[in-house]
């Protein structure tokens, strides 16, 4: 079933893991740098080859909770057990780790307390699958394991106990009733009959069972309002056909009773939700929650009566709810700043979930601790995760003795051929050979625009070694690349820069052309030119060319967007919010921005400088 | 008009009785206290630097190294999110060393320019085993850290340590030092050719090492050791002697 489980600090340090089969930690390390580190975990759950991952986290303690299981088996208390293992363990254990800060807290009884805790919501979900009713299972099954239904039912389950005890009690009267009544042989035939059915039987009848759970409940009542005249009556005949009516329904129901005490616990049970679920594990539950809401209780009295001080400090701890408005307000700030919408929701949710349970620090603000982590979010998202230093690629691949090939790719009109050129002139000038491949064969004007930059470029720079291959119009852009990066081999050329075509991401024949032309060549590099004005559309767009690469390439590791370019960066003022939609789309680096009409206006962008605009007010 | 009619005047809620002034007045105390203490723990831990960073690629060793160094202890550990901070008394009698360990995942690689202000000296710690492999990745993280503006400023010292020696496919620390060697004498051309970035203020690359000679650490104002370690058997104790050497 499970796999692996893993409780593991923010800092890297695993406290606890237990293996229940081979795997090992490397999918965790994958979720970590794919998902969390990427400020993604608004997801739920997490793939990776065949294990499917799910977490939690608790952030006062820097704790991540990490359950890894096989995706065939789709297992469904997962959630449910994160959920248990984390409020328990940190009820547990929180204060020894947050006292050894950055120390390694010794875990005693650990092991015990999880493989009860694993025991107990693995059968419950077995016996969910079972029954034909899920609906009203999960409910209960659900609400149960939750810290909630602990912290809000803590009477009840008081209330159940002593019902326990009550039943015990009558049940002891009632089997001695039962012995009196054996004389009567109409009895033991019912008798009988009730310990074929046994408790096993809750498939085909679970509608009956939970009737009668109830009804026997209903009867408990009576039965003890009613003890002093079940005891009076004993001898009458009269109420004898009363009792006995009375004891076949218990019977009926609580049939394990032979076992002894256990059928207390199932009786107990029964009166709250379900007549037969596992007694063992059932009331091994019922323990534990018992125990870690008494665990509790002197926790919640002595955070009332710090409860003042730390308002008089400022200290508080943040919710859910009072993260609630700020998170909203900080999404439409960054809409305004034209971040995509549901990126910003994305992001918005994923820095909740990690501020969720932290306590603020004296003299602090909710809001400015909402920024702060933002800010660290935002510098995370846009710092790049590859090199993005393409002379040390281009040289490499001199040392190669081959061209370097960039491909530029994007919609109609970002300016595609207009940086294509600031990147050569920035070539030039660090005296590359530069080949401009005129695969834009559809816009009239395209050939003769590249022609004019080339031009311009040779009049700029003296011994500038700058061409253009082209064919005309008309024709198959990838061959004509293909031929420009031969004759490149041939000339001695470093660079191949290919123009091509723009197109609308829903076009669907020319974004099998683009990727085409990109299984034909197998470029070094793939820019995407994307305009810095675009709003909700950037992320359409980049997701639809990089499907489109993915989709239609027919290779087996197909090729994807392996940087940008975000033109018109100077008409924008501090509305950056396409650089943010852009790199969380993708995961991958702005390369550079375009920030004017000259060939210089080609520069490298400033993480702070964004992650500054994006926050400013 | 009497007091009691300007009393009356002053919503009742705030007037306050006067037990409530002694609580009021307690709590101001108490309150000036904790932010004294406050001001002047934070305050000391900034103007001392003490802090040793210790840096690398994911899956270098950070992690275990430093807890090896503040416990004493081998852990099991998975990628980091978060740095993790220790203090911890190197030598009898002289005051603590602030060990944090910075994430090697290239998105939060950002974190060690925040801590270079009060750093004391860096530790790189190398993977002695991929270090072929990642000469490119490792040669442009420890470029950063060289290039850094305090780095150059302070003439940070800091400490190649290559880790996981006990391997067999392990490089020596000679080899190790003549691959980084050799591709940050590539590097440093290319860095300076890259373009400016925006609203850049004064061009913040510096050129490592001297012009018109192959780089070499020797070369570098900042002092640069090697030295190779082992986590795995528990074989720290030089990373810590250069920390204590360092930090005195």
């Amino acid at each position: 079933m499970l796999d692996f489980f893993s409780i593991a600090t923010k800092g890297g340090l695993v406290l606890w893991s237990k293996a229940y089969s081979s795997a090992q930690s490397s999918p965790i390390n994958n979720l970590i740098q794919e998902v969390l580190i990427e400020e993604r975990s608004s997801t739920q759950i997490f793939y990776k080859d065949n294990y499917a991952i799910k977490w939690s986290f608790v952030n006062d303690l820097d704790l991540i909770f990490i359950a890894v299981y096989p995706k065939a088996l789709g297992l469904t208390y997962i959630d449910t057990l994160l959920q248990a293992v984390s409020s328990q363990f940190s009820d547990h254990y929180g204060e020894r780790i947050a006292r050894k800060a950055g120390g390694i807290p010794q875990l005693k009884d650990w092991d015990v307390q999880f493989e009860a805790l694993l025991q107990t919501i693995e059968d419950q979900d077995a016996l969910s699958k079972k029954s034909k009713q899920p609906r009203k299972f999960e409910q209960t099954v659900g609400y149960t394991n939750t810290l909630a239904y602990a912290k809000a039912k803590p009477e009840d389950l008081k209330d159940s106990t002593k019902a326990a005890l009550l039943d015990e009690d009558e049940f002891r009267r009632n089997v001695e009733m039962l012995k009196k009544k054996t004389a009567s042989p109409r009895m033991g035939g019912r008798k009988g009959k009730g310990a074929k059915s046994p408790v096993a039987s809750p498939v085909i009848g679970s509608d009956d069972i939970k009737k009668k759970s109830k009804e026997g409940r209903k009867w408990d009542g009576k039965i003890s309002a009613k003890d002093a005249k079940s005891l009076d009556y004993s001898n009458s005949d009269m109420s004898d056909v009363v009792m006995a009516d009375h004891l076949v329904d218990q019977r009926g129901m609580g049939q394990l009773s032979k076992d002894g005490t256990y059928n207390v616990a199932d009786l107990e049970a029964s009166d709250d939700e379900e007549s037969y679920s596992d007694d063992e594990s059932e009331e091994e539950y019922t323990k534990i929650s018992a125990r870690s809401l008494q665990a509790k209780k002197p926790v919640a009295a002595s955070s009332g009566l710090m409860s003042f001080f730390k308002n008089m400090t400022g200290q508080k701890e943040m919710t859910e709810e009072n993260l609630e408005p700020i998170m909203s307000k900080m999404k439409e700030h960054l809409i305004n700043k034209n971040v995509a919408a549901d990126i910003a929701q994305h992001l918005c949710d994923s820095v909740a979930k990690g501020l969720v349970g932290q306590t603020l620090g004296s003299f602090k603000s909710v809001q400015s601790h909402v920024k702060q982590s933002m800010e660290t979010a935002l510098k995370r998202i846009l710092t790049p995760k590859t090199s993005v230093d393409l002379l040390r690629d281009i040289a490499q691949a001199q040392a190669e003795k081959r061209p370097y090939t960039i491909v530029f790719i994007g919609v109609n009109g970002v300016g595609k051929s207009t940086n294509l050129s600031k990147t050569a002139f920035w070539l030039l000038q660090n005296n590359l050979k530069v080949l401009i491949a005129a695969c834009d064969t559809f816009r009239s004007g395209a050939v003769e625009q590249l022609r004019v930059h080339v031009r311009n470029l040779k009049a700029l720079e003296q011994n500038a070694v700058v061409d253009l291959y082209e064919k005309g119009y008309g024709k198959d852009s990838a061959a004509i690349a293909k031929e420009a990066i031969s004759s490149a081999r041939l000339t001695g050329h470093d660079v191949v820069l290919i123009d091509t075509a723009g197109r609308m991401q829903d076009n669907d024949p020319l974004m099998r052309a683009l990727a085409k032309l990109v299984t034909v060549n197998n470029p070094d590099k793939i820019i995407f030119v994307g305009e810095a004005l675009v709003g909700n559309e950037a992320v359409d767009q980049l997701t639809k060319f990089n499907a489109a690469l993915k989709d239609f390439s027919g290779l087996a590791n197909p090729r994807h967007i392996d940087g940008m370019i975000l033109t018109k960066f100077d008409t924008i003022d501090d509305k950056v919010g396409a650089a943010l939609s852009m790199t969380y789309t993708t995961g991958q680096p702005i390369l550079f921005v375009g920030t004017g009409q000259t060939y210089t206006d080609l520069k490298n962008m400033k993480v702070s400088h964004v992650v500054g605009s994006l926050l400013r007010e | 008009m009497s007091t009691s009619t300007l009393r009356s005047l002053i919503p009742d809620s705030l007037i306050i009785a006067n037990n409530e002034y002694y609580t009021l007045l307690a709590l101001l105390a108490l309150l000036t206290l904790v932010g004294l203490a406050a001001t002047f723990a934070f305050g000391a831990k900034k103007s001392s630097k003490n802090t040793i960073l210790i840096t690398g690629l994911p899956f270098a060793g950070k992690t275990v190294i430093h807890y090896l160094i503040n416990h004493n202890r081998s852990v099991e550990t998975i990628t980091s999110i978060k740095e993790n901070e220790a203090n911890v008394v190197l030598t009898e009698g002289k005051s603590s060393v602030h060990i944090v360990d910075i994430p090697g995942h290239e998105r939060l690689r950002f974190k060690f320019s925040e801590f270079m202000p009060i750093a004391r000296a860096v530790v790189f710690v190398v993977d002695s085993a991929t270090v072929a492999r990642q000469t490119r990745l490792l040669a442009e993280y420890l470029y950063d850290i060289l290039s850094n503006k305090h780095a150059q400023e302070e003439r940070l010292p800091v400490l190649i340590a290559c880790n996981k020696s006990d391997l067999i496919t392990a490089f020596k620390k000679d080899r190790i030092q003549s691959l980084l060697e050799a591709e940050i004498n590539k590097l440093r051309q290319t860095r300076t050719a890259a373009l400016d970035t925006q609203d850049s203020e004064g061009n913040e690359n510096v050129f490592l090492g001297f012009e018109g000679k192959d780089f070499a650490f020797q070369d570098l104002e900042n002092e640069v050791d090697f030295i190779e370690c082992s986590a795995e058997i528990k074989n720290v104790e030089d990373i810590k002697d250069w920390i204590a050497a360092v930090s005195s």
